[in-house]
């Protein structure tokens, strides 16, 4: 086993959100400073002790910088700012990193996530919720396909499981509505009053075949953030700490977004095995996974990913399913994504996965509440954009 | 050139891929670079122009200025022989009332996952199929021709 210089080492000692909604009628970054103001209450560490900020600069929709929160916030002493790539649990992770190495003592990492114009046809008529110009073509690709109207492949990885494996939707419906049904039990999930049944599932249409639009992370209005310290610092700080155990990130080549991407999802791999070979665990040491649902087919690919059962996360996922609760278990013991997911929660681009977490490892996730939960597997993101870590109770 | 149901390939491109899209619809993209220059003059001329190492024969696409297995700068373009299989499709919803398409990743038979992404002609959303040999055919008029493949029918 690696010796690790993070592992125990670093603590999250605080979360706040924002209120997560269609329309919150407030701006992109009054939602960033909801989330940034209430983690570092919750935290207890003194304004002026901040020192590290770090956002998230995403490829889909522009969001705000670390300037734009110090200014809005007069958080005056960083010494240490960042903006990642996505998926949000980058950002949390970059902060972990800067604290381990004493770039920072007191790291916010937050991410603010708005219904632009560009993400929702509604949108277009609200003009509050028109979207910073500039397009985002990181990989430098999207000239090649534009003329097809830019298809995404993360679909056309699905019907090639389907063609291999004999995936069905009914699998990835699996997944759906145990996200939605864990999200009635979440009082901030935009879908808290929205009940989903399997059979309502499976005659929604198909907007983008094989998906429907329950298979895709609605646009929304929200923002959260947590705060990082020394494991050796948390100590004197009022709240529960939650630990570091790994965290990691991975591109395993073939990443292009529109041509490569979505061919093995072996970043997913590469990245699950980091995290197994940086602590010794394997899947049933962990007694959560909160699994990246941007799409219900990445989380399908995360699933396989995880459980390290290539191909086969069709019969791992009924063989999970229980009908009658509407919900899975993996391995019999093993839930999935609590507080409901992107699906269920809306979409801060996996943050919500990062929460849910710390709440589970705190004992703070009321009626959702996992009894002796003390480590949890969190996925975030895509090929080749991802993030994943282990978190365990203090 | 003319179209599966006779007609001319005006309206063929008019059909298959000038219907309602979003985006430019012609081989005149938003942004043109250093690296992917003659695969758009290629386009122009009817050929798939697609960047290929000089030096260790690595076909390389979407196209880059170094090679990814030997790193040499030795980067030139080539015409593949325009057979493909389907790897993977997407069929694309355009207007209401209106077939969708299906845009295929084409994997070229020169290398392993060589994809080009375009629409697949010869087949509809029912009758796509993974692993189907493709071939390559040009819908629309000089200056703007737009690669498809052709779906071939399984004997």
């Amino acid at each position: 086993m690696r010796t690790d210089p993070i592992r125990d080492k670093v603590a999250i000692v605080g979360i706040g959100a924002s209120k997560l909604s269609r329309d919150g009628g407030r701006s992109i970054g009054a939602l960033a400073c909801d989330a940034v103001r209430a983690a570092i209450r919750d935290s207890g560490v003194p304004r002026e002790a901040i020192d590290g900020l770090s956002g998230i600069y995403s490829t889909d929709q522009p969001t705000v910088w670390p300037g734009y929160v110090s200014e809005s916030l007069g958080l005056s002493n960083i010494v240490w700012s960042n903006c990642a790539t996505p998926p949000s649990a980058n950002t949390v992770s970059e902060g972990i990193l800067a604290v381990a190495a004493g770039a920072c003592d007191y790291a916010v990492c937050y991410h603010s996530k708005f219904r632009w114009d560009t993400v929702s046809a509604a949108a277009r008529k609200d003009p509050l919720r028109k979207a910073p110009r500039g397009a985002f073509d990181p990989a430098l690709s999207m000239p090649l396909v534009e003329s097809l109207g830019v298809p995404n492949g993360m679909f056309a990885a699905f019907q090639r499981h389907m063609h291999l494996y004999g995936t069905r939707r009914d699998h990835l419906g699996m997944i759906v509505v145990n996200n939605r049904n864990w999200a009635l039990e979440n009082e901030q999930a935009v879908c808290h009053n929205a009940p989903l049944t399997m059979d309502e599932y499976m005659a929604a249409p198909l907007v983008a075949p094989p998906l429907s639009a329950l298979d895709m992370d609605m646009p929304i209005d929200g923002a959260m953030a947590v705060v990082i310290t020394t494991a050796e610092r948390a100590a004197d700080l009022p709240g529960k700490r939650v630990l570091v155990e790994a965290t990691a990130n991975a591109i395993a080549g073939k990443s292009d977004f529109f041509f490569q991407a979505f061919d093995t999802y072996d970043s997913y791999r590469l990245l699950i095995q980091r995290l197994w070979d940086k602590t010794g665990y394997g899947i049933d040491d962990m007694d959560l996974v909160n699994i990246y649902d941007g799409f219900s087919s990445l989380a399908l690919e995360w699933i396989e990913a995880a459980f390290d059962v290539r191909g086969e996360a069709g019969r791992l996922l009924e063989d999970s399913w229980d009908a009658k609760t509407g919900r899975l278990l993996f391995n019999g013991r093993i839930p999935m994504s609590t507080h409901g997911g992107n699906l269920g929660e809306g979409r801060v681009q996996g943050f919500g996965h990062v929460m849910e977490a710390v709440r589970q490892l705190r004992g703070d996730a009321g009626s959702r509440q996992i009894a002796g939960a003390q480590r949890v597997l969190v996925t975030n993101g895509n090929n080749p954009v991802n993030a994943g870590m282990i978190l365990r109770a203090g | 050139m003319t179209c599966r149901d006779g007609r001319a390939a005006r309206n063929a491109c008019d059909r298959t891929v000038l219907r309602g899209r979003p985006f430019v619809t012609n081989n005149e993209p938003s942004r043109i670079d250093h690296d992917t220059q003659a695969y758009w003059e290629g386009l122009r001329a009817r050929k798939l122009t697609l960047a290929r190492c000089g030096d260790c024969q690595h076909w390389i696409h979407p196209p880059k200025a170094c090679c990814p297995v030997c790193w040499s700068d030795n980067i030139g373009h080539e015409q593949p022989s325009g057979d493909a299989t389907l790897f993977s499709y997407l069929v694309q919803p355009i207007a209401p009332g209106a077939p969708p398409s299906v845009v295929g990743w084409a994997e070229l038979v020169e290398q392993p996952r060589l994809i080009v992404v375009a629409e697949i002609v010869g087949a509809t959303a029912e009758t796509v199929c993974i692993g189907a040999r493709l071939h390559l055919e040009w819908v629309g008029d000089g200056p703007h021709f737009q690669p498809v493949f052709r779906q071939e029918a399984t004997s």
